[in-house]
Parts: C-alpha cells; sequence; structure tokens
C-alpha cells in the first residue's frame, strides 16, 4: 500500500484520517510498526496464513484502499470520540514504550504492545504485500518482518464487534479503542479483518487472524529494528525530514516531525488526525537500512548480555523471591546490605578476640578470683574497651519456603523470632540448636496461630563463646526446614 | 552509570562482600580453635541450683485438664544446659500439640507453662503424664 501510496495518499489525504486522539503516541507506534515489519517478515513467508494473503491483498488492494478511506474517516471518528482517554493511553503507552526502554523491560510493557500489534499486523501485511507488488530494491538485506510474529508477540484480547462501526472493514482485535484508532490511523489499511469474529469480511477482507492465535514472545526491540527496515515506497516526506527523523532520537521526535510536516498536503479532519502513509513509514525506514541489521544484532547481544547479568546476581542472592528484575534488584539490596553488617559484626568479633588474647597475655593480678583462663578472660572482657564503647549488633533475616527467621543480636543477646508452617514441632529443634550454639535460652513465647507456629526466643550468648548472627540463622533455617522437609504433611488434627 | 554497569557492580560487590564474609569467619574459627575452652555454662548451672534453693522452688509439674484433648501444663525446673531440650523431647513423645506456650528463667529456675493439645483423652491421662513429667525433670 505504501508504494501505492500516490493514488492513495490522495484519498487519504482527503479523509483526513491517520492519527488518532495520540499524535504523539501514534506516530511512535507507528514507527515500531514498521520496524515490525522486517521481524516478521520471514514468519509471513512461512506462514500459517491459511489463506494467501498475499493475492488477496494483490487483488483487493485498490479495493480496499478505496473502501478504507470510506472507513477511515468513521472509524477515526468514532475512535477518536470514543477515546479521549484512549488518547492518553495512547501516548502513555507510546511513552511508555520508549523502545530503548523496552529492551530492559521485556515482560513489563507487554500490556502496552498490546496495542501496538494490531497496526503492526495491518503494517506488516501492507508492507509485505508491495514488496511483492513493488519490488524496491531498497528493501535491506533484513528479511521483511513476518507479521504473524508481531501479531503472536502481544496477546491480542478480541476486539468487541460493538466496539467497531458495523461496516467497517477494519476490526481490531484489541479491547482496547486504540487499537482501532492505529490503524486507521496509520492508513495502511486495507481491509483487515483482525478480529476473530469476522465481523466485517466484506470486500475480499484481508484476513490476519491466523497469525493471532500463534503466540510468540513479545520482542519490542524487534519493532525498532523492523521499522528501520522499512522497504522503499513512494515516499511523500521531504528529504531533509528524513535526515532528522533518525538522529538517533526516539521516535517520538520522529513522529512530531512527520506529523508536523505539513508540506505534503496532507488534510486534517476536523479531528485533526493525521494520516501516516505507508511512503512516509518506508521513507523514515529508508536512511537506516545499512545499519539496521548490524544494529539489531548488537542490541540483540546487549540485551542478552544484560539478561545474563540479572540472572548472574539472582543466583547470587541465597534466597531470590520472584524472577523479575526489580525484584531481583530488590533482593540483591537487602542481601548487600545484610553482607555489609555481617561483615562489620564480623569484624567486631575479631576484634573483641584480638584484644582478648592480648589480654590474656598480660597477666591479670587485680582480680583475685581469677582462677581458671576463661575468667581471667571474662574479666579482661569487662575491661575491654571494646566492650564498653560499642555495642555489637546486627540483625539477619532470612525466608525459605515455609520458614521465616528473623535474628538480632545486640550486645550479647540474641532474639530469634521464627514463623513456620505448621507440621513439626519445631520447639524442639530450636532449643536443641540453640543449645549446640551455647546460647542460653532465657525465654520462650509463642504458639500455634492458625497454620503457623510462632515463636519468639530470647537467649544470651554464653561468655567467650562466639556467635554471629548469620550463623544462627543459617543453621537455625537449616534444622528446621530439614525436618521439615523430612516429615510428610499430615492431616490437621 | 547505565543498567548493565550497575548489576555489573552491583555483581562485583556481591561477591566481594561474600568473600570477605568467609574470610573473616575462618580468622574467627582459628580464633577460636587457639582460644581456651568455654565453662561458663557450668558456673551458671551452679548458680541455678542455689538460685532454686533460695526461694524454695523444688521441681514440680501441674497438668490440668481443660476439655477435650486439651491440656494446661505448668512445670518448674532447674535450669541447666540442655535441660529444655529433654523436656521438649518428651513433649513430643507424648504427642502433644503445642498450642501455646511460654517459658521462662529467672534465678536458675525455668518455668514452662504450655497449653497442648494431644491425641489421648481423658482425666486419667493427665495423672500419666504429670509422672511422666516428673520423671523427665528428675533427669535433667
Amino acid at each position: 500500500m505504501y508504494e501505492e501510496s500516490a493514488g492513495f495518499d490522495q484519498n487519504s489525504l482527503h479523509e483526513g484520517g491517520g492519527l488518532v486522539q495520540a499524535e504523539d503516541g501514534f506516530s511512535q507506534t507507528h514507527i515500531p510498526n514498521c520496524n515490525n515489519n522486517n521481524q516478521s517478515f520471514s514468519m509471513e513467508e512461512q506462514s500459517n496464513y491459511p489463506q494467501n494473503q498475499m493475492s488477496q491483498q494483490d487483488v483487493a488492494f485498490s479495493a480496499l484502499e478505496m473502501e478504507l478511506q470510506h472507513h477511515l474517516n468513521l472509524e477515526m471518528e468514532q475512535c477518536y470520540n470514543n477515546t479521549s482517554s484512549g488518547n492518553h493511553e495512547i501516548q502513555e503507552i507510546v511513552h511508555d514504550s520508549n523502545w530503548q526502554e523496552m529492551t530492559n523491560f521485556n515482560g513489563e510493557n507487554q500490556y502496552h504492545h498490546q496495542h501496538q500489534p494490531p497496526a503492526d499486523y495491518v503494517q506488516n501485511g501492507h508492507h509485505h504485500h508491495h514488496q511483492q507488488n513493488f519490488t524496491t530494491g531498497s528493501l535491506p538485506e533484513t528479511p521483511y518482518p513476518t507479521t504473524p510474529d508481531l501479531l503472536n508477540m502481544f496477546p491480542l484480547p478480541r476486539c468487541s464487534p460493538s466496539s467497531l462501526l458495523p461496516n467497517s472493514s477494519i476490526t481490531f482485535s484489541n479491547s482496547a479503542h486504540k487499537s482501532p484508532g492505529f490503524l486507521a490511523s496509520l492508513g495502511l489499511l486495507g481491509e483487515i479483518n483482525t478480529s476473530a469474529d469476522g465481523s466485517s469480511a466484506s470486500a475480499g477482507a484481508v484476513v490476519y487472524d491466523p497469525l493471532l492465535p500463534l503466540n510468540l514472545p513479545p520482542q519490542p526491540p524487534l519493532l525498532r529494528e523492523l521499522f528501520h527496515s522499512l522497504p522503499h515506497g513512494g515516499y511523500t516526506l521531504g528529504a531533509p525530514r528524513n535526515g532528522t527523523l533518525f538522529g538517533g532520537v526516539d521516535e517520538r521526535d520522529v513522529n512530531v516531525g512527520l506529523y508536523q510536516n505539513g508540506d505534503h498536503g496532507r488534510s486534517f479532519d476536523h479531528n485533526g488526525v493525521f494520516e501516516f502513509t505507508a511512503g512516509e513509514i518506508d521513507c523514515i525506514g529508508k536512511n537506516r537500512d545499512g545499519k539496521d541489521t548490524k544494529h539489531f544484532a548488537t542490541e540483540r547481544h546487549r540485551r542478552v548480555l544484560l539478561n545474563d547479568k540479572y540472572q548472574a546476581l539472582r543466583k547470587l542472592v541465597p534466597n531470590p523471591t520472584k524472577n523479575d528484575r526489580a525484584s531481583i534488584v530488590g533482593d540483591a539490596i537487602d542481601y548487600i546490605n545484610e553482607l555489609k553488617r555481617t561483615v562489620t559484626e564480623l569484624k567486631g568479633w575479631v576484634e573483641k578476640k584480638r584484644c582478648i588474647k592480648e589480654r590474656l597475655k598480660r597477666p591479670k593480678t587485680e582480680d583475685d578470683a581469677v582462677m581458671e583462663g576463661n575468667e581471667s578472660k571474662s574479666v579482661g572482657e569487662m575491661d575491654n574497651p571494646y566492650n564498653s564503647s560499642s555495642l555489637r549488633s546486627s540483625w539477619l533475616h532470612r525466608k525459605s519456603k515455609n520458614t521465616e527467621v528473623d535474628v538480632r543480636i545486640i550486645d550479647d543477646e540474641v532474639t530469634v523470632k521464627l514463623v513456620q508452617q505448621k507440621r513439626i514441632n519445631c520447639l524442639l529443634f530450636v532449643s536443641k540448636v540453640l543449645d549446640e550454639l551455647q546460647l542460653d535460652l532465657h525465654h520462650v513465647a509463642g504458639g500455634l496461630i492458625g497454620d503457623y507456629y510462632s515463636f519468639l526466643f530470647n537467649s544470651k550468648i554464653c561468655e567467650g563463646s562466639i556467635v554471629y548472627a548469620s550463623a544462627v540463622a543459617n543453621k537455625l533455617i537449616e534444622v528446621v526446614d530439614k525436618q521439615y522437609a523430612a516429615i510428610p504433611p499430615t492431616s490437621s488434627y | 552509570m547505565n543498567k548493565a554497569t550497575i548489576i555489573t557492580d552491583a555483581i562485583t560487590y556481591i561477591e566481594e562482600l561474600q568473600k570477605s564474609v568467609e574470610d573473616l569467619t575462618d580468622q574467627l574459627h582459628q580464633m577460636e580453635a587457639t582460644s581456651v575452652a568455654e565453662e561458663n555454662p557450668n558456673f551458671k548451672e551452679i548458680d541455678a541450683e542455689q538460685g532454686m534453693n533460695k526461694w524454695g522452688l523444688a521441681p514440680e509439674v501441674q497438668v490440668n485438664h481443660i476439655g477435650g484433648t486439651k491440656y494446661w501444663i505448668k512445670i518448674v525446673f532447674q535450669k541447666k544446659r540442655g535441660g529444655l531440650t529433654k523436656l521438649m523431647e518428651a513433649i513430643s513423645v507424648l504427642g502433644f500439640d503445642i498450642t501455646d506456650t511460654s517459658i521462662t528463667t529467672s534465678d536458675g529456675a525455668v518455668l514452662v507453662t504450655l497449653s497442648a493439645e494431644g491425641i489421648h483423652g481423658g482425666l486419667s491421662e493427665a495423672d500419666k503424664i504429670k509422672k511422666f513429667l516428673l520423671e523427665v525433670i528428675g533427669n535433667i
């Protein structure tokens, strides 16, 4: 359709369809959509299209275009009216889905991506179609993106027919109004029936539905690459604009430039919808053809590296929770703080021990009660400046699948909080562990609360023994978990 | 600082910290090995006995049956290393499910109050339990 833009453009110009409410947003999504073309191209080749849409498109294309124009305005109006909020959403989506960011938050923008696919879909189809019809040597080395890829990348909810014009041949399987707006505004649409219900399917509808069921994982960065490798076509963009399009700025700027260009005689309908023709998209892609494949490869490589790093970080943390990036970073932060506390604690112990040893070397004559080495040691400890000046404190929190342990050490008191899902008599095991660690149990309180055992242990460190929080916590969790696992789940009494 | 470098730095730093924790623990263990063994617990046990005698406390057990299979048990015994563990073992041997418990120590005496739910039932059981526990305490 892009190549045929000459005829179509004029028509669409009259329509003034195009960019829906979200002008910026549209352009942004628009460009990425084009990017997708490259990606999905190969898919299309092997496509699962039951129908040979290309041929269909070939035949029906001009017809589609005409019909499209008719529908476009209607669509636009409806979309525009429907989605004043949609505008914001679109813009939001677009803003959010800054393509550079997308590489970093693969899964997180999935929702946003949903709104892209229909447009991508359409564009891809068109591009592909055009490719076949007008083999522009400008097509880059990269194969055309496969539309199916994109569509499947984003699980598209089916559009309810009610949201679409009854006569519209452009139906989009997207719950949000935006997508119709997007697609329509693209002005690229032939007759595209993306909804499963096939509500329209009038004039030789190009059915992209078959692609929808394929659920490919989202690959946002692909979009950008795709866009860059748009084929040449009947550009209506001015040359200077092209140059600025990809000055390393994100699509938003590009779109703004494109959008603002009124030199091409685009007319805006009363809604201010700007129709972005395929030609323009092609033009945008043109300048980047040479570097696109390289960018794609390096970009992907970079992403893979970054993901590996996130996984490596996750492996370092003792009890990782969720597998998303935010949790990984959060857990890492907690773990680093915990390690720092442990290091401080251990250093304090080493220092203390060293002082004690030094004191042991000097005979104690002041205290007559000194009879054993230990006692002199304890006396020495009392005089130890370390004892008087600093308060040893440390805190540790460990969680395992069904146990939670919180250990706090203040000076020589150890407080342990234990929460465990009821299965075993953890009191017994805990007291065993505390004995091993030479901790003097002073107070215990707790019991069964609902499904969980919750206990609080207050104990004192026996003089001379070295206890540090991580040892206590680790040991406790280890023992309790072991016992827990050893006993199969019992039915409640 | 971009994301990649931040993550890389975090990884390096964590490894660094882990290594120093390891080194310090090793160092501490070495120091521990060369130091004199600790005998303070014995010291405290002597105290415990004195404490109990001072207050005229004697080891005792009280078992009350509170409906169904629930018991309320109160135990007083002398504090000793590993004493509580033995008691806990006994309780689990009895097959009790501890509903809630409170253990306090003061002056060498340990007071254990717990309400437990057992699989046994009946009043007669209470006496048996009491005898059993008294035995256990005597052995601590």
